[in-house]
């Protein structure tokens, strides 16, 4: 056991870079919404806990320190609706705050997860309005300044 | 002779001793005194006939030379040094540090054109200290003929020959210091050693002298004895190797008649103008002598000794060209350059500093027969092409003879490494490079022309780490028309991963056309909208999926905006390594997604090897190896197959890189040259090699499928070089490969999740569990406790009568070679027969059941059959 901890713990220093989280952002009839896909330990590393014991208010906290989205120029507060589970990975869907029938300017800060991977990629995903495009977030960037 | 020896003798130890002192000393003792310069350039002196052991070439006839051995032993011999292939090209390259396709002398005769600021008139134009110039003997850069082109060129002195040759060593002609043609009735060597003498001695100022031997270009005419040691003069090479003898015991003269305090104080570089000609040289092949681009012609002895060298029988193997002596002696003499001048290098750090020259490239071209040829090499590879579009791709690491052209094999990284030597070669002709740590050109530093960085590559993947804990499942079984497969997507052979993403057993329920067909349409693995893999490519015969589609974060982005660019996703292939933006592929050529997910982005070495050792280097098979089903239901061979003829061979694709350079400027899209970094990079070339875009072939193949023999029209292949695993489809793509995963619970921990798992409370029961007839347990969930067989499949043998009371027949249905074991119901061995019998004997045995194992005694392969006595 001792060994298989110390083999992990050495790939995990061998290792670095690349470790993504997912926020795509999509919308409908009822409004504007981020799925933030998480790598569970890293989340739970960031939050000094379990990954077992994260509740959505955990969560909701979380997500208000570490992401900002200002849509038309508008400051929009996020309010979870869904998260589970999937494969180490927590899968948090949020409603934006605010009525949009045509998104023209998104401004984006995400820190999320950098705090405890300096080679964290955040990658966000707009999937709305037939939109296909995504964005790369970072410790380098960790503002977006997008015009549609 | 023997006296000959003695004076040679003691000669080198006062000329050893001498060198000695002058590079101890020289550049502590001497630092304000302005350096004296002496050229001594062999003609036709290549590499095979001096100090080739330095080379690695053995077996070739050597010369002793014990003076030019002196200066290399206390001197820097640069090992890679290119020349041209001709006396006038190279002569011109170092006068004006310019490669022939800037000097404008392209072949013999040619003429250096005054436009050309020669080395002797830079010194005059730059250099304080006023220096006395002097070349004696072959001159052969100036058409037509003119006497005074050296002084236009800057000399003060100039006594030899002006058009290059002489046609007898001891009856020549010659211009005089007065620019009068006058005979000469004396060995050439002999006659400009004793000018060179006569003109040192009568020097007070600083002086440079460029002593331009004839030898040992021929015609190959004995020396005066008492020069040389060769006793086999019957023929060329015995003639040659004494003319280079005869000329270094003349360099012995030289040095002797200088005074220690003029030796000290002199620089000497030795070189030779071009490779050893074709009717001498030894080691190379035919036609890979003088006049060629290939080392035999090219590469030159060169030795720097004297004055402030420090560095003292080193070898030096950085990439060195003669044109650097420009740069050289013009930081040496005067001022301090930015790397160098023109196409000049200078070599001057190296001199007193190891790992000082860090020019990445050297290049040489000439006209041959009318046609314009270039070569190029970095330190390994080398390119040769000419303007008739030919290619020539040579590995110099283990191909110093040039024999093994690789066009036609490359390797990824050997394919990267020709694109760039093919840009650097045609940047270099039409303007100035950007990649010859040279300011040159319109640059204001050392190669800032160069905006976009150099691709970083890794060829090299990360290797094996860990061994498999988990079950692998492959289940393959048919379903109406459909070929059905099952898998846990877990690898059967040791691989690695990034921690983070640990492969687990991720459930695939798959199917495809058990009889595919060609549809006429080419489906791309990946969404042409979107730019995002639309499906996986197919699965593997241990059940693990092929992917080789890209994934984020291994995408181009904007640096101002950092939005992804899915036109330029990175070849997975191609970025293997552990670095940032490196796939982290594994000893497979495989990774793990985040969502644990095992898949295979190239050529699967840890698997193949699993299964075949030694396949993947392996040159030739005996039978084709199908590795895998593709999503549209057509077969997966590794690198081997069929030809056009039906001869099984390693098929080629016909994928290349693109020529030149992306037309992104390095915000929206990349910029650079096509490196392989992405895998827009490529093209698909028709009949470039033996498979179609899709990496496959339309031929018709004949297999043994896990559902019996079946024949397809169209197989496809994985390959060594891009795209390893194929891009698109030929045939109709089926949906279950896009699905991704399945979800399901194995809770009896033998790979099958309830769905597929008739009882998920017992490893011993499964689709691939052993069935057990008669008692009562449907292992192999096919709904029977009884043996099935595919109606298809003829079992290995055929058994009567059954039941039987005294003896039993085995009909051989395959002609191999088994065993039999006999067993009753409760498992327990009763006897076994070996040599393949044609009847056993159950006369003695209790009336029952019984189970009858038959092992194929070549292959371990087994059946077991129900026998009844009674």
């Amino acid at each position: 056991m001792m060994l298989k901890f110390f083999f992990a713990f050495t790939l995990a220093c061998f290792f670095h870079g690349n470790n993504i989280a997912k926020f795509t952002i999509t919308k409908d009839a009822t409004g504007l919404y981020i799925i933030a896909n998480l790598d569970a330990s890293d989340l739970a590393l960031d939050l000094n806990g379990e990954a077992q014991d994260i509740t959505i208010e955990d969560l909701q906290t979380y997500l208000y320190k570490h992401t900002v989205y200002v849509v038309n120029n508008q400051h929009c507060s996020q309010s979870i609706t869904d998260f589970k589970i999937e494969q180490d990975h927590f899968i948090v869907t949020s409603k934006l705050s605010g009525e949009f029938n045509k998104i023209h300017t998104l401004r984006i800060k995400n820190t999320a997860l950098i705090k405890v991977n300096t080679k964290q990629s955040n990658i966000i995903e707009l999937r709305f309005d037939g939109l296909y495009r995504d964005f790369l977030i970072d410790e380098n960037q960790p503002i977006l300044n997008i015009t549609l | 002779m023997f006296k000959a020896t003695i004076l040679i003798q003691k000669k080198i130890s006062s000329i050893l001793t001498a060198l000695y002192i002058l590079s101890f000393t020289g550049a502590l003792a001497q630092v304000d005194s302005p350096p004296n310069i002496l050229i001594i350039v062999a003609d036709d002196l290549g590499i095979d006939a001096l100090n080739s052991s330095d080379y690695g070439i053995s077996g070739t006839t050597q010369p002793i030379t014990p003076y030019i051995q002196s200066l290399k032993d206390n001197g820097v011999s640069y090992l890679n040094t290119w020349a041209t292939p001709q006396c006038t090209t190279t002569r011109a390259s170092i006068i004006s540090g310019k490669y022939g396709i800037n000097s404008g002398v392209r072949n013999v005769p040619d003429n250096l054109d005054l436009s050309h600021e020669s080395l002797f008139n830079y010194l005059n134009n730059n250099v304080s200290t006023p220096y006395v110039k002097a070349l004696i003997g072959k001159w052969h850069i100036s058409r037509p003929v003119d006497l005074n082109h050296p002084y236009a060129h800057g000399l003060d002195y100039f006594e030899g020959i002006i058009a290059g040759i002489v046609n007898d060593y001891y009856s020549w002609e010659k211009a005089d210091e007065n620019g009068q043609t006058v005979s000469v009735d004396e060995y050439v060597t002999k006659h400009l050693t004793d000018s060179a003498t006569k003109w040192i001695s009568e020097q007070s100022d600083p002086w440079f002298l460029w002593l331009s031997h004839i030898a040992p270009h021929n015609p190959f005419h004995i020396p005066p004895q008492g020069t040389y040691s060769q006793t086999d003069l019957s023929g060329n090479r015995g003639k040659y190797l004494a003319s280079i003898e005869s000329m270094d015991y003349y360099i012995g003269e030289l040095l002797n008649s200088m005074t220690e305090e003029t030796r000290d104080n002199t620089i000497i570089i030795f070189l030779g103008d071009n490779g050893t000609p074709g009717r001498i040289l030894e080691y190379f092949p035919n036609g890979h002598g003088k006049t060629s681009m290939y080392e035999g012609g090219l590469r030159v002895p060169m030795i720097i000794s004297g004055k402030g060298v420090t560095r003292r029988g080193e070898l030096e193997a950085g990439l060195t060209q003669v044109n650097d002596v420009y740069a050289t002696l013009v930081e040496l003499l005067s001022e301090d350059l930015e790397g160098g001048i023109y196409n000049s290098y200078s070599l001057a750090p190296s001199l007193t500093m190891e790992n000082t020259i860090t020019r990445p490239y050297i290049y040489s071209d000439y006209i041959n027969g009318g046609v314009e040829y270039w070569a190029i090499r970095n330190n390994t590879y080398k390119l040769i092409e000419n303007e008739n579009g030919e290619v020539e791709f040579y590995n110099l690491g283990n191909d110093l003879k040039e024999e093994h052209n690789l066009v036609d094999f490359l390797t990824n990284q050997e394919a990267t490494v020709l694109a760039r030597l093919k840009l650097e070669a045609q940047n270099i002709r039409t303007g100035w490079s950007c990649n010859d740590a040279i300011l040159n050109g319109e640059e204001q530093a050392i190669d800032d022309c160069n905006t976009c960085a150099t691709d970083n590559l890794s060829f090299s993947n990360i290797g094996c780490c860990d061994t498999p804990n988990s079950p692998n499942v492959y289940y393959e079984y048919q379903e109406d028309t459909n070929r059905k497969v099952y898998s846990n997507n877990y690898p059967n052979h040791d691989f690695c991963y990034n921690p983070r993403n640990i492969p687990s057993q991720s459930y695939h329920d798959l199917e495809m056309d058990l009889n595919p067909t060609i549809t006429g349409t080419i489906t791309p693995l990946i969404n042409q909208i979107t730019g995002r893999p639309a499906t996986t490519f197919g699965v593997a015969l241990n059940g693990v999926m092929f992917s080789p589609g890209p994934a984020l974060p291994f995408v181009y982005s904007n640096p101002n905006t950092n939005e992804y660019n899915w036109d330029w996703v990175f070849e997975p292939t191609n970025n293997q390594g552990n670095e940032v933006n490196q796939v982290k592929l594994d000893c497979a050529s495989a990774h793990t997604n985040t969502k644990h997910g095992y898949h295979y982005h190239g050529e699967m070495f840890s698997y193949l090897e699993h299964e075949m050792e030694g396949i993947t280097s392996a040159r030739t098979v005996d039978e084709v190896i199908p590795i895998g089903w593709a999503a549209d239901g057509f077969p997966i061979l590794y690198k081997f197959g069929p030809d056009s003829s039906g001869n099984i061979k390693n098929l080629k694709p016909s994928y290349r890189l693109k020529e030149g350079e992306r037309p992104g400027d390095g915000t929206d899209a990349p910029c650079g040259v096509y490196s392989g970094k992405y895998t827009n990079d490529y093209e698909y070339v028709m009949g470039l090699g033996d498979l179609d875009a899709c990496n496959g072939m339309a031929s018709a193949i004949t297999l043994d499928t896990a559902l019996g023999e079946q024949t397809f029209d169209y197989f496809y292949v994985i390959t060594s070089t891009f795209p390893q695993v194929p891009r698109c489809f030929v045939g109709q793509v089926n949906e279950s490969f896009s699905v991704g995963k399945i979800s399901g619970m194995d809770n009896d921990g033998d790979g099958f999740i309830a769905e597929f798992d008739c009882n998920d409370n017992n490893p011993s029961i499964n689709p691939l569990a052993t069935e057990i007839p008669g008692n009562s347990i449907d292992e192999n969930c096919d709904g029977l406790d009884t043996l099935s067989q595919s109606s298809s499949d003829l079992p290995l043998i055929t058994m009567l009568p059954n039941p039987s009371t005294t003896m039993v027949r085995l009909i051989n249905n395959y002609g191999f070679s088994y065993q039999v074991h006999l067993y009753d119901v409760q498992g327990k061995a009763l006897f076994s027969v070996h040599n393949s019998p044609e009847f056993v004997s159950v006369e003695n045995l209790p009336n029952g059941i019984y189970l009858l194992k038959i092992v194929n005694e070549e292959t371990g392969a087994h059946e077991v059959y129900k026998l009844i006595k009674n």
